[in-house]
């Protein structure tokens, strides 16, 4: 989760807190995911226990975390004890918040259900002449908001990236520009929300960017949508609602490069990816000893945190064999014990990780901004699912350029990779 | 049919725990492998189709919306997402589409229409 989304997600919870007496009640969240653990830590490390996670996987019924079990919804009026609506509330973190609020109301579930973090501002489950009437507002500011970038622009195709992971844009970027030639495109405007975006599309050529709040780039891509935009092209697999690509996943495995290759773009499946060439030198490189180091990114804000033991006995591995070691941090985000903090900007990571000689990450987007890397590398995937596929995450993740993959469940032998 | 009709009808079919499949495009041989896997499906999916040359000889079309019908329907569908109850077939939009697959050989039409039915809501 961003800083962001994990800010919103705090205040939320305080302005709860200071209405409902949280510890008296029972507690579900909605939803496994990276998000929902993180709400878990964040309620005990307020001294709140979370009683369950709902969710209608089957994979993942039976999964139990910070003593939280997973539960299928329906069982919530039976778990959150005699009196449910009373004494039960429920918390969503997650995008799907309108289809899990309706879900719950037609099980007959009366109590308290909160979304904790606005993710998706394209939904409102109503055709009521109000919600129609509101969001018809939101989309005729999403048509002043792109006529004014194209005025700022001229008239450039406008490309629209409607979330934040820089895994998504590296790949997004990787075929745009066959992607541009095929359809004649000449010149376009990227839009993005957040500068570490921004950077990856840099490292790809010196293309326009426009950084934008969430809420204003969903108003737009809502407007695009709307009337059709043949200026404009929206890439992801999965946001927003329109996009079906990644329901292809319910029935075939397709790796996260050929989605965006074949699924966004509707290249052929050979097409070769393009490979970032525009990189800056870190400053402080020199300081690094060179092909003596390790560069360790452990924090991954979309992703499921791995077990400090793995982190710590990795540390303990490579200091023990003369190797100096960094955690690159971002932040307020503190540094592995025993290595230091350093924070190259995203254009400068490959040089850091080039200088070093050895990257040991948890898998991420960062992953994949230094996959052409020369260095040795090691991606580390928690063992979670891929959305609700029956697909892990290292099926879709795979890095090829990576020499180790490796699924973390248990004490990993550093001294044999 | 007035506007405000067809919106209840949709609102209607939506609270009744229909889901719907809107088919807004010309390809015969997607819509016949959608009307067969529908047969098999011992659920409420409710198909909703643009009305084009032949498909009036399928009887298992809930509704065959005339081209006015189906603009606004789209321009509902486009403002907004107001269910996940509904599921549109389309092509030829400013965003990805799963035909995408079907083109470049990673999914077969079988598969696709799978794929997109796998997990009507409610399901």
């Amino acid at each position: 989760m961003d800083k962001k989304h994990y800010d919103e997600m705090c205040q939320s919870l305080d302005g709860l807190m200071a209405e409902t007496d949280l510890k008296k009640k029972s507690i579900f969240l909605f939803g496994h995911c990276g998000a929902t653990l993180e709400l878990i830590d964040l309620l005990e490390s307020k001294d709140i226990k979370t009683t369950g996670i709902l969710d209608n996987s089957e994979a993942k019924q039976g999964i139990v975390y910070k003593g939280a079990k997973v539960y299928y919804p329906e069982q919530i009026l039976q778990a959150a004890g005699e009196n449910p609506d009373e004494d039960s509330i429920v918390l969503i973190t997650s995008r799907f918040y309108a289809a899990m609020l309706s879900q719950l109301r037609s099980l007959g579930y009366k109590g308290s259900v909160r979304k904790i973090i606005d993710y998706n501002t394209y939904a409102d489950y109503s055709l009521s002449e109000e919600t129609i009437k509101r969001m018809t507002y939101r989309e005729q500011k999403g048509e002043r908001l792109i006529e004014a970038y194209r005025i700022k622009y001229a008239d450039k195709f406008m490309v629209f990236f409607p979330f934040e992971a820089l895994g998504d844009i590296y790949y997004a970027m990787s075929y745009w520009r066959i992607y541009a030639r095929k359809h004649n495109i000449e010149m376009s405007v990227f839009f993005v929300c957040s500068d570490a975006q921004k950077e990856v599309i840099r490292m790809f050529g010196g293309y326009a960017v426009e950084v934008c709040e969430q809420k204003k780039l969903d108003a737009m891509i809502q407007a695009a949508i709307y009337t059709k935009d043949k200026n404009t092209f929206i890439v992801h697999q999965d946001r927003p609602y329109v996009v079906n690509l990644f329901k292809a996943l319910y029935v075939k495995k397709i790796p996260l490069d050929k989605i965006y290759c074949c699924g966004i773009y509707g290249l052929p499946k050979d097409t070769n990816p393009d490979v970032p060439t525009y990189f800056r030198e870190y400053v402080d490189i020199e300081n690094i000893p060179e092909n003596n180091a390790v560069i360790f990114s452990p924090y991954a804000k979309s992703v499921t945190s791995i077990d400090a033991k793995i982190w710590e006995s990795a540390v303990s591995y490579y200091s023990s064999i003369g190797k100096k070691c960094y955690t690159n941090v971002v932040g307020d985000e503190q540094p592995l014990f025993g290595t230091e903090a350093i924070s190259p900007s995203i254009g400068e990571l490959i040089s850091v990780v080039n200088h070093a000689g050895t990257f040991v990450g948890i898998r991420s987007g960062l992953c994949d901004v230094i996959r052409t890397s020369t260095a040795k590398m090691i991606a580390l995937y928690p063992d979670y699912n891929y959305c609700d596929t029956k697909w892990k995450a290292i099926d879709m993740y795979y890095l090829n350029e990576f020499q180790e993959n490796i699924v973390v469940s248990e004490d990993i032998q550093w001294e044999k990779l | 049919m007035k506007i405000s009709n067809l919106l209840c009808e949709l609102e209607n079919a939506i609270k009744n725990k229909n889901n719907i499949v809107i088919y807004n495009m010309d390809n015969l041989s997607v819509f016949e492998k959608l009307i067969s896997m529908l047969d098999h499906y011992n659920r409420e999916v409710k198909l909703w189709s643009k009305t084009v040359d032949g498909f009036e000889n399928y009887d298992n079309i809930d509704k065959l919306l005339s081209a006015d019908e189906m603009d606004t329907l789209m321009s509902i569908y486009n403002l907004y997402e107001f269910s996940d109850k509904v599921i549109l077939l389309s092509d030829d939009n400013n965003y990805p589409s799963i035909m995408n697959y079907i083109r470049q050989g990673i999914l077969s039409e079988d598969e696709m229409i799978e794929a997109l039915t796998a997990k009507f809501a409610g399901e």
